[in-house]
């Protein structure tokens, strides 16, 4: 992931200063953020979204419009994008496998699964075993319950293995059995169950920032600054995580250590967005590709590159997914798949030429 | 009879414990939902939004206007005809857009807990916000008493329920029963069946028909159905079926399909989300009267007074 590219083109990115296309990409991330304050379901002329930015959480509808419903949403989908992007990029390094991203280690899938049990366990919480306001309660560790999930799921993999030194083939082969598991057992829990609650299971399932609010954000921010500083500690090692072992080691790295301290953020910072969006797909493939295009591959500059892109496709993503058939709701995830597949089909088109 | 008394002495009795002991529609109140939360409604409510049928549906046995009204399946309940084509679009029931409700800023929105559950704090946000949990018949009689108190409209909400019980025992009478019966709807290519405690559910048992899906197991009450398979429904073979859908689902191209009594004798019907959502004072009337006709054609006439697109239909199918 974090390799040198041949192309002209990233020869071109190299060469480049770093300040112009990070100028770039962080005058678009704020036109995005201008955009989703602006622009909404509820039509307000820019005047009045300024308004309501600058008098704080007044009970004007300006006020409660930006400072309830779009603000927060927009700084949930940068914590989220920055973050499902950095995951990505971690993973598709530790595993050396371009098309890596947080879904391969079992973490969307274990999420799911930990949020369709909460939902069913507080169906079952009204009747007669659990009384009282147990059915509150259970609905708000729907995050809580996520990040559990993802984490348990995300161990399970490298659990499994653990004893082929967390090489990436099994890595990415456990993942595929454990997350096609969970996903078989998410299905078959709705299916079965066909509860009052299966449509808010499955915006969930869809990948959400419907109803979100400030409460989500601090919930995410400590994970989001966690990892980040974990990445950054990662930069160097993963640049030779590339190598085979006996390269690595020969470098004076210990391999399966470092796989693991990598993977370990890569999942934390993947886990604890999932908890409050749902699964959102594509954001960790495709950003650190799009990144090595704009910016090429020097580590810091692909990471800089990818938070950056990856905030942008979640801001754009729910921007377009809240407002193009309002009062209805598109889900993010259906949107950034949306926009990723073709991203993902060129991804294909270049490996089978043999261009990763 | 006497069931019938019981639950007209119950209902008021309930409502006393459930709103605090508030017997006269003087604001502020408080009612409590079935968050088992104490929701203040400081003054008689002028806009109202309704997530889910059942508050318009009160509205409009009230004579009253809905401001603000969320959809399934992209549209308006057919039950509610044209009054409430003027209220302002909430969106699906299951993600009401909260930018729009804070717009409409309605001094009380009634709703769905299992649909708002997460949710409910930005609800909430907008105005004084009433839960109910929709599934039964003491749920939709205690629905309705404690909305119409909260509208300032108690002693209309009580004459609706006695309206409906009496409406009720007298279809019962009438009904010959020995007939078996099913509500369905589907969630992609699996059919589900309602239980007997489901209000459509009840009605149906209560007109004399068998709901072949019977009651829920113990201890799993909040389910209002489960999936049923093709090969069960066929064993159970129920004279009449009625499926909620806005299509005829994938039943019609399963071969046991063709094979079903009902089917055969012309008596699968595709009917309104009346039949889903009925515990409103307006859809469990309809709800009662139009199964009463599909159950037993030759004792009951068809009701009349349902619009046109909420009417059951023929189910098509392939023969």
């Amino acid at each position: 992931m974090f390799q040198e590219h041949t192309t002209a083109h990233s020869g071109v990115s190299q060469r480049m200063p770093l300040r112009i296309p990070l100028a770039l990409l962080g005058v678009v991330l704020a036109l995005l953020v201008l955009a989703s304050l602006f622009i909404g379901a509820v039509s307000l002329s820019p005047r009045l979204v300024l308004d309501g930015l600058f008098s704080g959480q007044a009970s004007s509808l300006e006020g409660t419009l930006v400072w309830q419903h779009r603000l927060p949403r927009a700084l949930l989908a940068i914590l989220v994008g920055l973050q499902l992007a950095t995951a990505g990029l971690i993973l598709q390094a530790v595993f050396r496998n371009p098309l890596a991203d947080p879904s391969i280690v079992g973490i969307s899938s274990g999420a799911g699964l930990a949020v369709i049990t909460v939902l069913l366990l507080a169906d079952l919480a009204t009747v007669d075993v659990l009384i009282g306001d147990a059915t509150p309660t259970m609905m708000s560790w729907l995050p809580a319950a996520a990040l559990f999930g993802g984490l348990l799921a995300a161990s399970l993999v490298l659990g499994l293995s653990w004893r082929t030194q967390l090489r990436p083939i099994h890595l990415v082969l456990n993942g595929i059995a454990v997350g096609s598991v969970l996903n078989a057992l998410v299905m078959w829990v709705i299916v079965t169950w066909g509860g009052a609650r299966t449509e808010i299971a499955l915006i969930w399932l869809a990948g959400s920032l419907y109803g979100r609010d400030f409460q989500h954000l601090y919930m995410l921010w400590p994970w989001s600054l966690a990892g980040l500083l974990g990445t950054l500690a990662l930069l160097k090692p993963l640049a030779l995580l590339r190598f085979d072992d006996s390269v690595v080691i020969s470098l004076g790295l210990r391999p399966m250590f470092w796989r693991a301290a990598a993977i370990a953020v890569a999942v934390l910072l993947a886990a604890s967005a999932v908890a409050v969006t749902g699964p959102v797909g594509f954001v960790g493939l495709v950003t650190p590709h799009l990144a090595r295009l704009l910016v090429g591959s020097k580590p810091h500059r692909l990471w800089i590159g990818s938070m950056l892109l990856g905030s942008m496709l979640m801001l754009c993503a729910d921007l377009i997914g809240r407002t193009l058939i309002s009062p209805l709701e598109i889900p993010v995830g259906a949107l950034t798949t949306l926009l990723g597949i073709p991203i993902f089909l060129l991804l294909l088109h270049r490996q089978a030429r043999g261009r990763f | 009879m006497q069931r019938l008394r019981s639950l007209l002495i119950a209902i008021p009795v309930m409502t006393v414990l459930n709103t605090g002991g508030v017997l006269a529609h003087d604001f502020p109140l408080t009612i409590v939902d079935d968050r088992n939360k104490s929701v203040e409604i400081a003054q008689l409510p002028r806009t109202v939004a309704s997530i889910s049928s059942f508050g318009a549906d009160v509205l409009v046995s009230l004579g009253r206007q809905v401001d603000g009204l969320s959809i399934l399946g992209g549209q308006q309940s057919d039950f509610l005809g044209g009054a409430a084509v003027d209220a302002v679009n909430l969106g699906e029931v299951h993600q009401t857009n909260l930018e729009v409700l804070a717009q409409l800023s309605p001094d009380l929105t009634i709703g769905l807990r299992t649909y708002t559950e997460p949710f409910e704090q930005k609800i909430e946000e907008a105005g004084a916000f009433l839960a109910f949990d929709l599934i039964t018949l003491e749920d939709s009689l205690r629905g309705v008493e404690r909305a119409t108190l909260a509208l300032g409209a108690e002693s209309q909400g009580s004459e609706l329920n006695e309206r409906f019980l009496n409406d009720l025992e007298s279809h019962i009478e009438r009904a010959p029963g020995g007939i078996s019966a099913v509500f369905l709807w589907h969630w992609g290519d699996v059919p589900y069946a309602f239980y007997s405690h489901h209000l459509t559910g009840h009605i149906m048992t209560r007109l004399g028909a068998t709901n072949i899906q019977g009651n829920p197991p113990r201890g799993m009450a909040p389910a209002d159905s489960s999936a049923i398979s093709m090969e069960t429904l066929l064993r159970l073979n129920p004279d009449v079926i009625l499926s909620f859908k806005a299509d005829d689902g994938p039943f019609v191209s399963h071969p046991a399909w063709p094979r079903l009594k009902a089917v055969r004798n012309n008596r699968a019907w595709r009917v309104g989300d009346q039949y889903v959502m009925p515990h409103g004072p307006l859809a469990r009337q309809m709800v009662l009267k139009e199964m009463a006709y599909l159950l037993y054609p030759e004792h009951f006439p068809a009701p009349k007074d349902i619009p046109e697109p909420a009417q059951a239909r023929a189910m098509d199918f392939e023969r």
